[in-house]
């Protein structure tokens, strides 16, 4: 186990080291001072994971990677997850390695696979989130979260279509519903989701407010 | 799978990644270490074509048949100048010398024309012989037309007395800088519409008719170096040096006209209709929508109506300011001020990056700038038949390639003259009957096929035959990447037949392609040139301020973008941070804060949005990805890399070399801070001169400059080089240049044009009406007009000439420029 935790590190370790070599002769040309970015987000959530807040942060290292790192606080743990971020094209990816600790005092791994794809003007927007969380080693139980989003970028403050979402754990959750993201500012998100949940077991722990099959989520996210 | 094998797998999954991210990810500009621009060299152009090392005197022969060129070689342009154009052959409506009321006579354009000319050295009637020799003093940085007073054109178009066109003319020349005379050849016919010089009554003038061709340095040449409105030197050719100028004739040579006038060089022309879709335009709107309904006027009336169209359009026309050219084909008023040319180390070409590089560029403005009827290749069942839909609507996209070709032949000189012939230059232009789109001599170009080139006229049997076509594969190099870039119009420059006999034997020894040798000559001779050393006396014995000035520039930062000793990194950086803007689309609000996005290109140039428009695409669908160090396409262009890659749509970093006789700045030229006519000279004391900002006698924005210099642009208002800087860097100096500009201060010559829609006539428009309203590139500095940090910052970028370290009053530290080929990519 021990083998299985470190060989991802390694991985990411290695990844990180090819980043810096990858960009290395950037700095030596003395690139343009990229910017340090920070972004908070804060989701409420109809799901018994209730509220959850992150802050986090990336440090440039070229024009297209960036280290990136994270705290995250939610009403039943919190943690921490770092790793690089990539720019390809239309694409960006972040895979990340984290680990949390539960209210409760079980601790966990996650490994989190973050990326989203944009090709203005183009008015399509896909975001997905995987988060994978080790807890059994510790005496907790393992969980995957996946949440995905197809959007349709109708302006530059609305984007609006489907999200699913996943949670594959002792208690799961199965949701498809509709979401909509508006640009409050430039730098301020609210996103909404609406949808109905398949999981009979989610159904019955929701914490919402309206009938049992309905899932929501409301989304603040504000980047700097 | 065992552990070893899944953190192979893991590490060789991140790592395609990793090579996957690098090959999208944008390249870094060159590296040019720890150079410093006041103590290093200034490296010489590489004595290379095409990275093929060449014997020295055959690349200096090279460079001097592509200078020959660049003044007097245009590909067979004058049939389109002379024949559809009829530059210079307007006819005004002088009054009658009678002095009867409402009697006018009408006289030729051309007869005034060379009359100033024959005036330059003060001796009338030696025109043809020799107007006062190479050594005498006929010539001129601003050709002035005399004609009586209550002239009119086209009507009620008024004429001034003393017309400015802006044009330099050499000593002993009988035509201005970029203009050559072509002969009609023998035997040819239906060419009687062609003026005959011998008939204008000066002695030894050449008999039969005579086209004329318009060259590169009519717009990109001045004999007034140092742009304060008079002459420096009495000729740009070397072999005539001018006494007692501090400048060589070559400081002539790509310093970009300062004064000329588009408004009158076209509204000269028998037939102005030609430039309706670029010149003129709905004034005081920015608006494609109005562009369109301008446009749509035009067609819909120049038939019935040819007179009310050719008098909007000049009155059109007449609206673009002098030393600027609007060379969008949009019917919108977006002029530049015409560039400096030094072009070394500096790629990809054009100030937004559009073109890949020299050749590219020399191709484009060459098959459609010289060859206006090479546009032919924009209209709506060509290069405009797709119309993406999130970009606004154009005037092209319903002016078919029938009617646009109409429009530009209906009223030429050859038409007016024998109706019959429309049908042959119709036929022309379109490339039907000779396989070459527009009016260029087609035994002097190739075409390929591409968005605006249908195959079938592209690959006809006519081209076939003739082997003419070519594709970006039998260029070599990165020509395959370059794709449809190289032949922007359709059209490739290929070899003047004039010069083939001295360019083969070249193109043999070295084994290059003779194709693209004419357009190489050209881009050696731009290449070798640097800008002219600067005399002021603000700089005299301004070392230590100079050297100061220099560490605020990097200090602010500026270094980061203008580095090396050409002050660019050649990255293209976004004209903004709206995607809109960039892309033609938004970007999704999004959750995911992780992303970071346009971290990669640096700020936002932030200038109007509509500048954008016109080469967005050609920026993102046809420009192949480039690297920054040596100018190579690496990507090639096309839809997935289009979309697929966030490819900045913006400005090239401008190179800051001959800042000091460039002002205005930014790309719109729309930085323009001067000194009221009559007001004290600026003297030599710079510090005095910029603490002088916000006086009675300064002026800001251009809107008034050019209103005050238009009756005479050599005693009137310019903008400093030094003040307009310091606005530049000083954000409370932009503030008062961007709040002019904003403001009616430019007086149109001729009002505004009547399309017979009830529009408000205006005498007087805003420059940001004009898209020249100064925005953009908001880096600053903190100071006080006139303070130390600042002073010293305007005297390094006014420093910032051949060989920055040697100053005025300042014995030179010996030759600047590194020995050839220690450039070489």
């Amino acid at each position: 186990m021990i083998l299985s935790l470190r060989t991802p590190l390694r991985a990411l370790s290695s990844s990180v080291l090819l980043g810096l070599l990858a960009s290395g002769p950037a700095l030596a040309q003395e690139e343009p001072k990229l910017p340090v970015h920070g972004w908070a987000r804060v989701d409420a959530d109809t799901a018994p994971i209730g509220r959850r807040a992150w802050v986090g942060v990336t440090f440039p290292f070229s024009r297209t990677t960036a280290l990136a790192a994270d705290v995250m606080a939610s009403t039943t743990a919190a943690g921490l997850d770092v790793g690089p971020t990539f720019e390809l094209g239309a694409l960006y990816l972040s895979p990340m390695l984290g680990a949390e600790y539960s209210y409760t005092g079980t601790p966990g791994v996650a490994a989190t696979l973050l990326w989203a794809f944009e090709a203005p003007p183009l008015p399509i927007y896909l975001e997905s989130w995987t988060r994978a969380t080790l807890r059994s080693p510790f005496g907790g139980s393992n969980e995957i979260i996946w949440q995905l989003q197809a959007l349709a970028t109708l302006r530059s403050w609305v984007a609006l279509g489907p999200e699913f979402d996943a949670v594959y754990a002792e208690s799961g959750q199965r949701r498809l519903g509709l979401r909509a993201n508006f640009g409050l500012t430039k730098h301020l998100v609210l996103g909404v989701f609406a949808g109905y949940e398949f999981d009979a077991a989610a159904r019955a722990a929701s914490i919402g407010v309206g009938p049992d099959w309905l899932a929501a989520r409301g989304t603040i996210n504000f980047t700097y | 799978m065992q552990p070893r094998s899944r953190s192979l797998l893991t590490v060789s999954a991140l790592a395609g990644l990793l090579m996957g991210q690098a090959s999208c990810a944008p390249r870094p500009p060159y590296n040019w270490g720890s150079y410093n621009i006041l103590t290093g060299p200034i490296p010489a152009a590489p004595v290379q074509v095409r990275d093929v090392d060449m014997e020295r005197k055959d690349y200096e022969r090279l460079r001097e048949l592509g200078q020959e060129w660049f003044r007097s070689g245009a590909f067979g342009s004058e049939r389109s100048i002379s024949d559809v154009m009829g530059v210079f052959q307007a006819t005004v409506e002088v009054p009658c010398a009678s002095g009867q009321a409402d009697c006018y006579e009408k006289k030729q354009v051309l007869s005034y024309f060379f009359e100033a000319i024959d005036r330059l050295d003060g001796v009338a009637g030696n025109l043809f012989q020799g107007n006062g020799g190479p050594e005498g003093t006929g010539y001129t940085n601003d050709l002035v037309l005399h004609f009586p007073k209550g002239t009119r054109l086209h009507g009620s178009v008024p004429v001034p007395e003393e017309l400015h066109l802006g044009l330099d003319v050499e000593a002993g020349q009988f035509l201005p800088i970029g203009f050559a005379p072509v002969p009609a050849p023998a035997g040819e016919t239906d060419n009687a519409f062609l003026p005959d010089l011998s008939t204008l009554g000066y002695p030894d003038a050449p008999k039969g008719g005579m086209r004329l061709r318009l060259a590169c340095a009519a717009c990109h040449y001045s004999l007034d170096v140092d742009n304060d409105g008079k002459a420096d030197l009495r000729s740009a050719e070397l072999r005539y040096p001018t006494p007692g100028s501090p400048y060589k004739p070559s400081d002539a040579w790509g310093v970009g006209n300062h004064d000329i006038s588009f408004g009158w060089l076209f509204s000269l022309a028998e037939n102005p209709i030609l430039g309706a879709p670029v010149l003129a335009g709905h004034i005081g709107s920015k608006k494609p929508e109005d562009a369109i309904t301008f446009m749509r006027w035009v067609l819909g009336n120049y038939k019935k109506r040819p007179d009310d169209v050719a008098r909007a359009v000049v009155v059109g026309m007449l609206a673009q300011p002098r030393g600027y050219a609007d060379v969008t084909t949009d019917g919108i008023y977006n002029p530049m001020q015409l560039p400096t040319l030094y072009t070394r180390r500096a790629w990809p070409a054009n100030s937004d990056g559009a073109q890949s590089n020299d050749s590219d560029r020399n191709n484009t403005v060459w098959t459609g700038a010289l060859d206006f009827t090479g546009l032919i290749g924009l209209c709506g069942d060509r290069g405009s038949k797709v119309h993406l839909p999130w970009e606004p609507p154009t005037i092209f996209d319903d002016l078919s390639c029938d009617e646009f070709a109409d429009l530009m032949t209906r009223y030429s000189p050859a038409v007016r003259f024998k109706p019959e012939l429309q049908k042959k230059y119709v036929e022309d232009i379109l490339g039907t009957s000779d396989g070459v789109p527009g009016m260029l001599d087609p035994h002097s170009v190739v075409v390929m096929t591409t968005p605006t080139l249908p195959k079938a006229i592209a690959e006809s049997r006519i081209n076939l035959d003739a082997h003419r076509v070519r594709t970006p594969a039998d260029y070599g190099g990165d020509g395959p990447l370059r794709g449809a870039g190289m032949a922007a119009l359709g059209v490739r420059i290929g070899i003047e037949e004039r010069y083939v006999a001295e360019l083969k034997p070249l193109a043999d020894k070295y084994k290059l392609d003779l194709d693209d040798l004419m357009s190489d000559s050209v881009s050696a001779a731009l290449d070798w040139m640097d800008p002219p050393a600067n005399q002021t006396a603000l700089l005299a014995n301004a070392a230590d301020l100079v050297a100061r000035g220099h560490e605020v520039f990097r200090a602010a930062g500026c270094e980061q973008c203008h580095r090396g000793p050409y002050t660019t990194d050649n990255i293209i950086h976004p004209l903004s941070a709206d995607p809109r803007v960039q892309f033609g689309g938004p970007r999704a609000p999004t959750t995911a804060g992780w992303r970071v996005l346009d971290r990669g290109v640096g700020p936002a140039i932030d200038t109007e949005p509509q500048r954008s428009w016109n080469t967005r695409n050609v920026r993102r669908f046809l420009s192949p990805a480039y690297d920054p160090a040596t100018g190579l396409a690496y990507r090639a262009s096309g839809a997935l890399q289009g979309f697929m890659t966030v490819q900045s749509v913006g400005y090239k970093t401008t190179g800051l070399r001959y800042l000091w006789g460039s002002a205005p700045y930014l790309h719109d030229g729309g930085v323009g801070v001067g000194l009221r006519p009559g007001s004290k000279p600026a003297g030599d004391d710079l510090a005095a001169l910029l603490a002088r900002a916000g006086g009675p006698d300064v002026i800001y924005g251009m809107g008034e400059l050019l209103s005050l210099s238009e009756p005479d642009p050599r005693a009137g208002a310019r903008a400093n080089a030094a003040l307009s800087l310091q606005a530049l860097v000083l954000q409370s100096e932009r503030r008062k240049v961007v709040t002019s500009n904003q403001q009616p201060h430019y007086k149109l010559w001729a009002g505004s044009p009547s399309t017979g829609g009830g529009e408000n006539p205006v005498t007087a428009v805003s420059m940001a009406s004009m898209a020249i309203a100064g925005v953009g590139h908001d880096f600053y500095i903190q100071d006080e007009p006139g303070g130390a940090d600042v002073t010293a910052l305007v005297a390094f970028l006014l420093a910032l000439d051949d060989c920055p370290r040697d100053l005025p009053g300042k014995p030179s530290q010996g030759d600047c420029h590194t020995p050839v080929n220690t450039a070489s990519k």
